[in-house]
């Protein structure tokens, strides 16, 4: 088995046609013609590092404002689902806790690993990694719910002075924590994983 | 097209443009965190007695309700007696921080004095700043428990008034001037200690200058009803102090205003308007009198006078006043100990702390001098004494002593107590007088009287006896005859017989015969040769007028 590149073939990212990568552009759609996504694990380890750089507010800043009656009540991500939590809505706090917490730390772990395991043990575990892949990429868009839950608050309720929401900063840092995360997800090359199986593919990579 | 692409393709090792998305990402998150430490303000540390109605993250830091702050955390301190609150203070209000700002919990209060605080109902309590004058940086602060009734900027004096009742003086009521507002009782305190009453009052510029050294507060509130000799008087404030009490001021009559008084001055505070005429001093010093002898009909209140002239108050009789062992000072009987007010203001004019050290200094030197006190009878009707104090000669030089925590003047023995100890005296010289002796020679001496009488007695019977004699009873006719016969024999000699008729011309020739006699003997005497020689014929007398 050998893989399009051993044979000097690359796909277009664009129209999918197949040529030969010597022509550099697209005969069909003069796109750039690349063996591999360039520099792609650079580009992953950029978006991830930008990720984890937006967690620290996305954490730390109020993700709502409540304004109850004059009385400002600023909410974090965490202190929404200890608060949930607490009040026994335990489905519910899961859920935030999930989309909100463990799915985006979720996904830069295993971007990271992915970036680790096809830079220092090339061949090892393909299949394993290949499948966290896909699974990475399918999750990633959930985590916004959090994103929308405030979005939709702040839209419905702004009843004057009785009680007003307003978003806070953290919203805007894990909107881009999101965002960030598929954007580095999309960098990611998954054929590198495959490429160290055949060696002489990668010569001119 | 080169012939070899991908050899250019491999040599391009510049870092990709990727990387400026973390390095923005990073740099914003720089900036925020430095913008926020910079615009974070000063945190400061407020201890209040409560933290009712606040909460951490909620509860507002105004300052003229304008939100200066936020409560970032309330802690209760290890002592559990209070809490220390954490806030955060924006920025742009730093220069509200000084060391003499003031913080204070405003809730809802209700209150003779009025509602304040209403709008805290639904909004919740917040924290007050009223910025000080005093030094920027201060960062941590002792709250008020109670909110100040006068803004902390405003111009006036601000006073301590002690006493010992705190009967109507409330927070909020007013301070009079001859019936009109120019202050407010700010805070009270009842001191445990000191067993009184701390009321901090403010009074409003201008009306500040009227409180000087001199001037008395006393409590206005109620009704003072008399009933004397007199008639009967009824005294009240204002209305407004008859219902909610308060306090006035003003000089006492007779007296000069004094000086002027720094701010946070302390008074005593007199029960009423009547009292500061009768005991109008302040600055006394106490001393403490032993007394050998009794001090019945001294008591509490009584005066103590200089040569005639009132300079302080007896203000305790009593053996309580000190342990009476160290009253023991002569002998086995302890001494009546008597303390005395001795009040500078009536002699000195002033009523001041500086009055009080001369007059101390004063009374050491008089003592030195031979000062003593003594007790004299003040009114000889109902006993009543008083302490006086006078110079005496034979007074030893004193310095003014110190028994317990009282100082001591020296006393002496004057008046009727000296009278007393003579008496005394005269009394043990008359004891020891032989009176049994000379008792006994009189009684013998009435025996012999006695044994005389008799004798006389006897006489007298023996004399009655004869007189009661026939003999004896026929004695005065007897004389009564003779005197018949004398009183006939004289007949004969009354000037109508002859015999006396001869017997005066007799005499009255011997008379002019004495009379030559005395004129011969006369010249003789002047002129002896008058018997050989005639006598030389003399000038006839002139009357008087015809010599001249």
């Amino acid at each position: 088995m050998s893989s399009a590149a051993s044979q000097g073939l690359a796909n277009c990212d664009i129209c999918g046609k197949l040529s030969n990568a010597s022509l550099e552009h697209c005969p069909r759609c003069n796109a750039t013609l690349h063996l591999r996504k360039p520099s792609s694990i650079q580009r992953v380890l950029a978006y991830l590092i930008t990720a984890c750089i937006l967690y620290i507010p996305a954490n730390v800043l109020p993700i709502t404002i409540t304004n109850q009656l004059g009385r400002e009540l600023k909410s974090t991500i965490i202190g929404g689902v200890i608060f949930l939590w607490e009040h026994g809505s335990y489905p519910v706090a899961l859920v935030i806790f999930i989309a909100s917490v463990m799915v985006p730390v979720a996904k830069m772990i295993a971007l990271f690993y992915l970036c680790w395991i096809v830079s220092h043990k090339p061949g090892v575990r393909r299949i394993e990694s290949t499948k966290l892949y896909r699974i990475t990429e399918f999750i990633g868009r959930w985590s916004m719910v959090d994103v929308f839950v405030v979005a939709i608050l702040v839209a419905l309720i702004q009843i004057g002075s009785i009680l007003t929401i307003q978003p806070g900063g953290a919203a805007l840092a894990f909107a881009g924590v999101v965002i960030i995360t598929m954007f580095a997800a999309h960098a990611f090359d998954p054929r590198l994983i495959w490429d160290k199986a055949y060696p002489e593919g990668l010569a001119s990579e | 097209m080169s012939d070899n692409p991908e050899v250019v393709v491999s040599t391009r090792k510049k870092l990709p443009a990727i990387w400026f998305v973390p390095l923005i990402a990073l740099l914003i998150g720089i900036w925020m965190v430095v913008n926020h430490y910079l615009t974070r303000g000063a945190e400061i540390t407020i201890t209040f007695s409560t933290a009712e109605g606040i909460e951490a993250g909620k509860t507002k830091v105004k300052s003229l309700s304008v939100d200066v702050g936020i409560v970032e955390s309330v802690q209760l301190n290890p002592d559990l007696k209070s809490v220390t609150i954490t806030a955060l203070i924006e920025k742009d209000s730093e220069s509200l921080l000084r060391n003499d700002s003031k913080f204070w919990v405003v809730r809802p209060r209700v209150g003779a004095a009025g509602v304040t605080g209403l709008g805290t109902l639904l909004s919740g309590a917040y924290i007050e700043l009223s910025p000080g004058q005093g030094k920027e940086g201060s960062r941590n602060f002792q709250g008020l428990d109670d909110v100040p009734v006068t803004p902390l900027t405003a111009a006036g004096l601000h006073l301590t008034l002690l006493s010992n009742e705190a009967g109507s003086v409330n927070t909020g009521d007013p301070v009079l001037y001859r019936g009109y507002q120019v202050g407010k009782i700010e805070s009270t305190k009842f001191v445990t200690d000191t067993q009184k009453l701390h009321a901090e009052i403010f009074i409003e510029s201008p009306f500040d200058s009227l409180v000087t050294s001199n001037t008395r507060f006393w409590n206005t509130s109620g009704i003072s009803f008399q009933a004397t000799a007199e008639g009967i008087s009824l005294q009240t404030g204002s209305l407004q102090s008859l219902l909610i009490g308060g306090i006035a001021f003003d000089v006492p009559e007779g007296m000069n205003p004094g000086i002027e008084i720094e701010n946070h001055a302390q008074f005593k505070l007199y029960p009423d308007a009547s009292s500061i005429n009768e005991n109008p001093f302040q600055y006394y010093a106490d001393f403490l009198l032993l007394f050998d002898s009794s001090v019945q009909g001294l008591v509490a209140g009584a005066p103590v006078l200089y040569r005639g002239v009132r300079i302080g108050t007896v203000v305790d009789v009593a053996f309580t006043i000190i342990d009476v062992d160290l009253a023991r000072t002569k002998g086995r009987a302890p001494s009546i100990p008597v303390l005395i007010r001795i009040e500078p203001g009536r002699w000195l004019g002033e009523d001041t702390v500086e009055a009080k050290t001369k007059a101390f200094a004063d009374i050491d030197k008089s003592i030195n001098q031979g000062m003593r006190a003594t007790l004299q009878i003040g009114n000889l009707l109902t006993g009543a004494r008083i302490v006086t104090l006078d110079f005496y000669e034979d007074a030893e030089p004193a310095t003014i002593g110190q028994i317990g925590e009282f100082n001591t003047l020296p006393t002496i023995s004057t008046g009727l107590e000296e009278i007393q100890v003579k008496v005394a005296n005269l009394l043990d010289k008359l004891n020891e007088l032989p009176l049994t002796m000379v008792l006994n020679n009189v009684d013998v001496t009435l025996k012999q009287v006695t044994r005389t009488l008799d004798a006389a007695n006897q006489t007298v019977n023996d004399l009655n006896t004869i007189v009661e004699n026939k003999d004896t009873q026929d004695i005065p006719e007897s004389i009564n005859s003779t005197l018949e016969e004398l009183r006939l024999a004289l007949k004969g000699l009354s000037p109508d017989s002859t015999l006396y008729q001869d017997l005066s011309d007799s005499i009255t020739q011997l008379n002019a015969t004495l009379r030559n006699i005395e004129q011969l003997t006369y010249t003789i005497d002047t002129k002896p040769n008058s018997l050989i020689f005639s006598k030389p014929k003399q000038q006839d007398l002139q009357p008087g007028a015809a010599i001249k």
